[in-house]
This record gives C-alpha cells, sequence and structure tokens, in this order.
C-alpha cells in the first residue's frame, strides 16, 4: 500500500501547474546564471562556468529557494484532506498512519527532487550556448553535476523537506508552515551573519544544513585551477554534515509520525463543526417577524467615503489579526533591536545614537519584514475569497470594481506603514535607553517612513499589487487556487485587467526579496 | 448488530452535540431522522471512527470500534455530509486510489471492482474527467461509489440528498436501496421522504437526544385518528397556535393549512386526515420542544 500511495501522491504533484512553473523557473534562472554574464547564483568567482565549484555553488544557492515549493509539496500532503474536505473519506479507510503519512512524503519528496532535476539540466544547457567565451568552460563532465546533485543537493531537500512536513502536520496550516519558513530563513541568515568569521568556519561546515559551508569549508584553500577540475572528496566535515542533518531529518519525520493523530482531525475543525445549539422557541420568532416591516430600507447604491473606509477596515483585519503578522512583527524586531543596540559602535569606537545611524541600521535589519508581509497579504487579500468559497456570493453583490482593488490597496499601505511606525517606536526606546535625547521625530518620517512607505506601499501599491500577489501566488504555491482562478467569471478578469501595471514592466519583486535577504 | 450506548460528546467550546444516545441498529436500511443541528453528524463521525467521543461506547457485532477502529474500517464504507475534491484528478483514478486504501492489492481485481462501480453508478461515460467539474448530483454518485468499494458491511451515508434535484435524489435512493438486506446502511437526513421511502426501522433525533424509535408504518399507525386538519387565512395562526396542539403549518395554494393532533375531534372546522410520517416526525419534535420549554 505504501507503494501506491506514493505513486499515487507524486502523480498528483506532477499534474500540479505548480510542479511545472517552478520546473522552469528553475531552469531558467540556472541557465541563465550559466549562458549570461548578467545574472550570477551563489558566489561565482574566477573559476569556469561548469567547473565542479560553479556547479556546486550554483546548485546549492538553488536548495535554499527550493525550501518555498518543497514545502508547498510536503505540507500540501496533509492540509489538503483538511482544506478540500475529502479528509473524512480517506480517514475511514483502512489506511494505516504510516502509510497515510510517509507514503503520501515518500510521493512528495521524489516529486521536488525530480523538480530540482531542473537546476542542474538549466547549467548543462546554459554551458552548451554556442555564444558564450571557450575561455571560461571546461569539458563537460556529467559526474561533476550527479555528485552535486545527489550528494550535496537531495540531502538537503530532504532535510528541509522533513522539517517542514513536520510543522506541517503539528499545524495541519499552510500559513503556520509558511510562517515557519521564514522564520527558519530569517534565523538562517542571522546565524549565517553572526557565525562568518573564521573562528566559526568549522562549526559552520558542520551545522549549515544547506551544506555550503561544509563545501566552503572543504575548498577554502583551493586555488582556480583545483576549484576547476576537482571535486572534494564525500568525507571530513562535508559527510558529517551530511549524515547530521539526514539524522536529524529522520528524526523530524518520527516527530511528524508521533504528534500526527487521525481520529477527531483536530479539536478546531471539530469546534467549528459543532452545530449552534440557538433554538429559538417558535412565538418569539414569529413576533420578531411580524415586527420586521415588509419593505426593508433599499440600500442607497452610491459608494461613500464611508463604504470605503469599511472595506478598508474589514481588509486590515484580515492582515493584523492574523497570527503570522503578529509572529512577522516579532522576528523583525528582535533582528532590528540588535542592530539598533549595537548601531552605535563603529570601529571599536562608540559614537552617539542620532537618528541618521538608527535609520541606516533599521533599513538594513527591518525592511525585508514589511515587504515579506506585503507580499504575502497581497495575495492572501487577492485569493482569500476564493480560497474560501465565498466569491460567488461576492462577486454578485451590486459593489463597483473598485470596491475591490482600492481598499485593499488602502489596507496593505496602512498595515505597512504602521509596522514602520512600530519599528521607529523600537528605534526611538533604544534611543532613549542609551541616553540620547535629541530624537529628531521629523527625519524618521521624512527619510525612513515616507521613502519606505513610498517605495513599498501607496504608489507602488497601485502598481504592484497584481504583481505582488502573484509573486506570492508563486511562492505559496497555491495551485488549487490558481487553477479555480480561471478567468471564468467576468469580475475576477476585470479586476485583472485593473490592476496589471499601469506603466512599464512590473519589477521582478522575487528576485529582489531574495538579493535583499 | 451496531449497538450504541449512552453515547455523550461534548465538543471543546461546550457544546453538547450528543447526549447519552443508546440506540440498536439492525441489519437492512436504517433511518436517522432529525433536523439541521440535532447531532446526527457528530454521530454518524462517531460510527465512522472519525472523531472519539466524551463517553460510551459503540459495537459492531463482537467489535468494539472504539478500541479498534482500524478493524472497523476494514468493513466500513462512509459518505460524509460534504465533502470536496482533490483539484485535477479524474473519478476514475480517485476511486482507483480509494480501492488501494481500502485494501484491493490485487490490480485486476481492484480494476474490476473499479470498473462496475462506476457502471453502477452510471459515471463510466465520464469517468476519465476531473471530479471538481461534477455536478452536485454526479459527485454524490461517486461519494456512493467510493462508499461501497470493498463489499463494507456498514455502510453511512450522511444526509446524501440534501441539494439534489428530485430525479438525481430518485437515482441515488435507487442506488441505495440496491445495497441488500445483509448489511448495515445508516441513512442520515433531514428529509422525511428519504425514510419513509427506504428505511424498515427508523429513529428521530433531536438536540443531540434519540427522542423516538421504531418502524415507519407502526409510527404512523400509532397516530391513527389523532390527526386532523383545517385550512386557515393567515391572520387565524396566532389564535390555532394558542388553543390547539398545532404540529404543522403549511402553504397550499396561499392558503394556511394546519394540522393538530388531538384524541378527538376538536370542532371547528377540522376534518380529519390519514397522518404521515411527516406528521410523526413534526409531533416528535414539538413534544421536545415543549418539554425544553
Amino acid at each position: 500500500m505504501f507503494k501506491s500511495v506514493a505513486a499515487f501522491e507524486l502523480r498528483y504533484q506532477l499534474k500540479s501547474p505548480a510542479f511545472w512553473v517552478t520546473f522552469a523557473i528553475f531552469l531558467l534562472l540556472t541557465f541563465a546564471a550559466t549562458a549570461s554574464d548578467n545574472v550570477q547564483i551563489g558566489s561565482g568567482g574566477n573559476v569556469w562556468k561548469n567547473s565542479p565549484y560553479a556547479i556546486a555553488q550554483t546548485l546549492m544557492v538553488m536548495t535554499v529557494f527550493s525550501v518555498f515549493i518543497l514545502t508547498a509539496f510536503v505540507a500540501n500532503v496533509v492540509v489538503r484532506d483538511d482544506e478540500t474536505g475529502f479528509g473524512p473519506i480517506i480517514h475511514s479507510t483502512r489506511l494505516s498512519r504510516f502509510d497515510y503519512l510517509f507514503g503520501r512524503f515518500t510521493g512528495a519528496f521524489l516529486a521536488g527532487c525530480l523538480l530540482f532535476l531542473s537546476a542542474p539540466l538549466g547549467m548543462i544547457v546554459g554551458a552548451a550556448m554556442p555564444w558564450l567565451d571557450p575561455e571560461v568552460l571546461g569539458p563537460f563532465n556529467l559526474w561533476h553535476y550527479v555528485y552535486v546533485y545527489l550528494l550535496l543537493c537531495v540531502p538537503t531537500l530532504f532535510v528541509t523537506g522533513a522539517g517542514f512536513f513536520a510543522i506541517a502536520t503539528a499545524t495541519r496550516s499552510m500559513m503556520w508552515t509558511y510562517v515557519g519558513v521564514i522564520v527558519f530563513l530569517v534565523l538562517y541568515l542571522v546565524a549565517t551573519g553572526f557565525l562568518a568569521r573564521p573562528e566559526f568556519i568549522n562549526t559552520v561546515a558542520l551545522v549549515d544544513p544547506f551544506g555550503l559551508g561544509a563545501y566552503d569549508q572543504a575548498t577554502r584553500y583551493w586555488t582556480a585551477a583545483e576549484r576547476n577540475t576537482q571535486i572534494p572528496a564525500f568525507a571530513g566535515y562535508i559527510l558529517w554534515n551530511r549524515a547530521l542533518w539526514v539524522g536529524v531529518a529522520l528524526a523530524l519525520l518520527g516527530l511528524a509520525w508521533a504528534i500526527y493523530s487521525r481520529a477527531a482531525t483536530g479539536s478546531r475543525m471539530a469546534a467549528a463543526k459543532a452545530p449552534d445549539q440557538t433554538d429559538d422557541d417558535a412565538p418569539a420568532v414569529a413576533a420578531r417577524a411580524a415586527a420586521t416591516p415588509a419593505v426593508q430600507a433599499k440600500p442607497s447604491g452610491d459608494a461613500g467615503w464611508s463604504q470605503l473606509w469599511a472595506l478598508t477596515r474589514f481588509d486590515m483585519a484580515a492582515a493584523v489579526r492574523s497570527p503570522a503578522f503578529i509572529v512577522l512583527l516579532g522576528i523583525g524586531f528582535v533582528n532590528s533591536l540588535a542592530s539598533l543596540w549595537y548601531a552605535d559602535e563603529r570601529y571599536g569606537n562608540t559614537i552617539h545614537p542620532v537618528t541618521r545611524i538608527m535609520i541606516e541600521a533599521l533599513q538594513g535589519a527591518f525592511t525585508i519584514i514589511p515587504l515579506i508581509i506585503a507580499i504575502y497579504y497581497a495575495g492572501e487579500l487577492v485569493w482569500r475569497d476564493r480560497d474560501r468559497r465565498m466569491h460567488e456570493i461576492i462577486d454578485s453583490t451590486p459593489a463597483p470594481d473598485w470596491a475591490f482593488v482600492v481598499p485593499k490597496i488602502l489596507s496593505i499601505s496602512i498595515v505597512l506603514f504602521s509596522t514602520l511606525a512600530a519599528s521607529v517606536f523600537a528605534a526611538i526606546v533604544v534611543q532613549l535607553l542609551k541616553g540620547y535625547l535629541d530624537l529628531e521625530v521629523g527625519k524618521y518620517l521624512a527619510w525612513y517612513v515616507a521613502a519606505d512607505d513610498r517605495e513599498r506601499g501607496a504608489v507602488r501599491g497601485a502598481r504592484d499589487l497584481h504583481a505582488d500577489a502573484r509573486v506570492a501566488q508563486v511562492l505559496r504555491l497555491d495551485a488549487d487556487a490558481a487553477v479555480r482562478g480561471r478567468p471564468d467569471n467576468l469580475r475576477s478578469a476585470r479586476l485583472r485587467a485593473q490592476s496589471l501595471p499601469v506603466r512599464g514592466q512590473p519589477r521582478h519583486t522575487a528576485l529582489r526579496h531574495e538579493r535583499t535577504g | 448488530m451496531l449497538r450504541i450506548d449512552n453515547l455523550t460528546h461534548v465538543y471543546p467550546n461546550g457544546t453538547r452535540a450528543l447526549d447519552a444516545v443508546t440506540l440498536e441498529v439492525p441489519r437492512g436500511m436504517f433511518g436517522l431522522l432529525g433536523p439541521n443541528g440535532a447531532g446526527k453528524s457528530s454521530l454518524m463521525r462517531c460510527i465512522a471512527t472519525l472523531q472519539i467521543p466524551t463517553q460510551g461506547a459503540i459495537r459492531f457485532g463482537d467489535l468494539d470500534v472504539l478500541a479498534s477502529p482500524d478493524v472497523l474500517r476494514r468493513t466500513l464504507g462512509y459518505l460524509p455530509q460534504d465533502f470536496g475534491v482533490y483539484p485535477r484528478v479524474t473519478a476514475l483514478d480517485m476511486l482507483d486510489h480509494l480501492a488501494v486504501l481500502k485494501g484491493f492489492a490485487n490490480g485486476k481485481e481492484r480494476r474490476e471492482t473499479v470498473d462496475a462501480l462506476l457502471h453502477q453508478v452510471n459515471l463510466w461515460e465520464v469517468r476519465k474527467k476531473a471530479l471538481a467539474g461534477f455536478s452536485g448530483g454526479m459527485r454524490q454518485r461517486f461519494g456512493i461509489a467510493q462508499a461501497l468499494l470493498g463489499q463494507p458491511q456498514l455502510i453511512i451515508v450522511d444526509e446524501p440528498t440534501a441539494g439534489l434535484d428530485p430525479e438525481e435524489r430518485n437515482r441515488f435512493l435507487n442506488l441505495l436501496a440496491e445495497i441488500g438486506e445483509n448489511v448495515v446502511v445508516i441513512l442520515s437526513t433531514h428529509i422525511v421522504e428519504d425514510v419513509s421511502d427506504l428505511c424498515p426501522s427508523m429513529a428521530i433525533i433531536a438536540s443531540g437526544r434519540i427522542v423516538k424509535i421504531g418502524a415507519p408504518l407502526q409510527l404512523i399507525a400509532s397516530m391513527n385518528g389523532r390527526v386532523w386538519r383545517k385550512t386557515i387565512a393567515k391572520d387565524e395562526l396566532g389564535a390555532h397556535q394558542r388553543d390547539h396542539e398545532v404540529i404543522a403549518t403549511r402553504l397550499f395554494g396561499g392558503r394556511t393549512v394546519i394540522h393538530v393532533l388531538a384524541d378527538a375531534n376538536p370542532g371547528d372546522g377540522f376534518e380529519p386526515m390519514q397522518g404521515g410520517l411527516e406528521d410523526v416526525y413534526f409531533s416528535t419534535l414539538a413534544g421536545t420542544r415543549r418539554q425544553a420549554a
């Protein structure tokens, strides 16, 4: 049974548009990195474009990107049944917990591995392009690709897959799983930043879950000629690192198995389904019905400011009340408080924590957070109605089309503005704690909040909401919603047309985010 | 065959969905009738091993269902009240996959079973179409096909006809009627005709309690000579509700027709009538409401 569950899962994932879209994106990325000088993935350096060193660098960085898609696959495995409502049928069969969880995980993981084949494939094709200078290429050697793919990348896919599978099993929620991904990536970036010193090189070699540190440690003192022709032996820190993380992954899978329970699929769900037992007694209902005037007030029909404000508030609440927002904000704070606190240290000297310095620190440490919030909520707001199967009710209301676009842009802008304002508050608290009183609040507003908000919020929102939503869609890989989102009704088609970028190409936000990170 | 003993379920939010339910379900079609929110689905989910009740026992034959749910699942067919489907999966693929999950290891055997069922529920022509594009009736027929996989001894169908048009409903009830008399089929519904059309025995559930058990014919017979009908104007309804035990009001051609329960002719323009299962149902519900008040 294990085999056929895994096979069904693999076939299912291969049918999803997300698989093929990401396959194409990965292929293009590594192709471009190899066949063009303008795109670079990993550190590159003075080596052949198809040298083992370049292959390892590029593909291992791609495994970092692949976390999102892999999470989409493995989390879908457990969340799908709850979301579609097909769960009860599956759970009332004799399928065992082991086969259900691990059969499906295996299928989804294999789909992830197949998908990741696109990355080496893109490099191989890229290196064969006729316009490349033969000086920057070495001889083709398939073994180098196989080595990097099988020994360096697949274990990483296994680790991230298992980890986020465990989170999805515990939370039964796509959103919390993605919060987990973001927490993980932020922690990873913070940790690599912190440990980027020579004395930690062996530690990093061992604990970097992506294996980048281990590879770096093994090839650190290699000459360009060595990097062009040799791959490090699968021994030492590389071996230990891979072994350690595969072990961790197995432990996480065990944890997922222990956490998962199939009967009473979450009290959360049961409670939501619990019937409402407010039995109105008949006479009271009749009395109330009699008291209601037969003709209700006609809606006046003109959408005014109060409606705009009400809709904006409604959309804002969706962002602010969600736990993800609070968690993201929390991470942003921890990250920026640390840099704010040490911002007044320069080359061993202590300087005044003037506002200019604080702004610099915030721009380095905090601005990624509003960006993530913007991406996530743009997608969430645009797709919410469809995801909850409310769109047919909403679309049939007589509300004008602006009511579907303007409040969303406004509410995202207000949320972003508040996040930035909150980070300014943190900076001011740090300044006060350090006994620095010349706060220059005006400067915060002019150079940080306004500048950033103009950049990320109001103006860009109008132009890029659609692009962001698309990117968010790709990042969340909510392929099911994408399919449901066929332009089969007029309103969504119109909404789409309206929110298309008004001038120029939408900037490729996904790439920019990765660079910022 | 299926014995439910003192089953109680309280949801975390304090809702008492089932309150000491005790029920003996024989082989054959058993109707569980009750209004929305009466606890039907909670009871079905408990029997289908999807929910562990707060207390009580469920036995199927000699099997303790709560202690060994895995064993029950081998002979269980379950059609939930509302199920979604995975996008992009065809009826054939999904049914085949479910057949695997229900224990058909042999490929040839499985294909034959799946093909036979698809023919039986009249989905053979559309077997290669995506489930997500099916109409409500087609989806329900797929639902019953999967519930019948592997010749289950216990079949639970939870409000299967809600939302079906009369033709689809007939088709569906015919499918149910074919299942045979040697297995236990529990049909939970709020539609009285479903039960009167199909079930030799039934129970009525309200507010989490079983309030009536019996055979539909017997229950109808118990109302003989006690149901009275009168056609009245709309504004007379209040007065009649005060003076008589009104069990049902309905509109017929724009006029209000009321049914009242009385041991003797209440006079006042009432005429005697042969009560149906619906009158049993409504008078039972009216009785429970009065008790609660």
